[in-house]
């Protein structure tokens, strides 16, 4: 994908149950950043998963109502759960762990039966991030019993702001971070900007699918697309609408959505899937660039988005 | 009023500066604004007690803009646009994905 024009370098392997993707600007410290990279992610992983018992984040739901001590990384990934919740209104609630479960996703996504037959009844509005109380000076924090959290609509935007900065500041170079799609760039740019395709899969594009530059920030893309299984004859995907615990209705296919990291992109890329057609004017509104693709396939830029003839560059 | 009642007082106005002080301190205005009022709530609230059933209502003291917001902005603390938005890219030249997972 890189031209020889370009003094770039990339690599890319699986971490989170998806791919991770590093660009740096300078060859040489590909080695040195993939390292830094694995280490963040690993450290991540072992902090905020919730499909593994010995996840620190698994420790808040076997002591729920009760005070427990979390380390710096977790309380960091909660404080941007809580943010995204607060900044949102309550439509990205890490609250949503147990309705997730209930459609079926309790498990890594690979070992998810992609045809359950159970019948599902959606629970209704999530219990409410505002549940959540915590002591940051003390690093305790109370999940409420019954309180199931689910960090992914943050933590893997999270993690590539934090592992984007360190590598730019271990290695003085200019990289760009890539998490299923979500993407943190930090340190020096590259002459042209960090230039992006985007579409509907990160995993697999077309010829048709814009390529827009960044400068800085976070690119965020959630789709309801990907990452969908059956349930019950109908089919589902991961993103919950914490005011119905079920799948919002399906207006957007796909939302991409430009911002100063790529936790606020992917915040409010999530919050437009859940919003639906109020979408558009929520993200005007707070000036947030995106390209909202419909179900039907029309496409709407809001925001300063680079609009559709300069789309068709070559 | 009497002193007991002046005593108390006075040391819910200590306990609200406190707060105030400390969340500034933090990191400034960003964290004020994203954690003030789970703070608040924490400060106030009694281990014992269950947990509230609606979401806490923002203090003054946590309504700060974020570092990076424009002034003239309508978006609620937290959300920050980028520097400069993005243009447009050359195929031949993306170096990245960003799409769905």
């Amino acid at each position: 994908m890189i031209t020889a024009a370009e003094p770039l370098a990339c690599t890319r392997f699986r971490a989170l149950g998806t791919t991770a993707e590093l660009v740096v600007t300078d060859p040489e410290r590909l080695p040195a950043a993939a390292d830094l990279l694995r280490s963040v992610l690993r450290a991540v992983d072992e902090a905020c998963s919730r499909f593994r018992d010995d996840a620190e984040i698994a420790a808040l739901h076997r002591h729920a109502g009760s005070p427990v001590r979390v380390g710096p990384l977790l309380a960091e990934a909660l404080r941007v759960a809580l943010r995204a919740a607060e900044v949102t209104g309550g439509l990205v609630d890490p609250t949503v762990g147990q309705a997730v479960c209930d459609l079926g996703y309790d498990r890594d996504f690979g070992l998810v039966a992609r045809d359950l037959a159970g019948p599902v009844e959606p629970a209704g509005r999530v219990p409410g991030w505002w549940r959540i109380t915590a002591d940051w000076s003390r690093g305790e924090v109370v999940v409420p019993r019954g309180v199931r959290l689910d960090l992914g609509a943050t933590a893997k935007a999270w993690a590539a702001d934090r592992a984007s900065t360190v590598v730019a500041r271990e290695l003085g170079c200019g990289v760009l971070v890539g998490l299923g799609g979500d993407l943190a760039v930090a340190g020096p740019a590259p002459a042209r900007g960090w230039q992006v395709a985007v579409g509907d899969d990160h995993a697999a594009g077309t010829v048709r699918d814009p390529v827009i530059a960044l400068a800085g920030g976070g690119l965020a893309t959630s789709s309801t697309g990907c990452r969908i299984w059956r349930r019950a004859g109908r089919t589902v995907h991961h993103i919950v609408d914490p005011r119905t615990g079920d799948i919002p209705d399906s207006r957007w296919r796909t939302v991409t959505v430009a911002a100063a990291t790529c936790a606020d992109a992917n915040t409010a890329s999530t919050a437009a899937v859940v919003l639906g057609e109020q979408a558009p004017v929520w993200l005007a509104e707070r000036g947030l660039p995106a390209r909202l693709v419909a179900v039907d396939g029309d496409v709407v830029r809001v925001a300063g988005w680079p609009d559709q003839a300069e789309e068709a560059s070559v | 009023m009497n002193h007991r009642q002046r005593i108390r007082t006075r040391a819910r106005g200590r306990r609200s500066a406190a707060v105030a002080t400390w969340t500034a301190g933090l990191g400034g205005a960003a964290l004020a604004t994203v954690f003030g009022a789970t703070l608040a709530q924490q400060a106030t609230a009694d281990p014992g007690e269950p947990a509230p059933a609606a979401p806490p209502v923002t203090s003054s003291t946590s309504v700060v803009p974020p570092p990076q917001a424009p002034a003239d902005a309508a978006a609620p603390p937290g959300i920050r646009p980028p520097a400069q938005p993005p243009v447009t890219g050359h195929r031949h030249h993306a170096v990245a994905r960003s799409g769905g997972s």
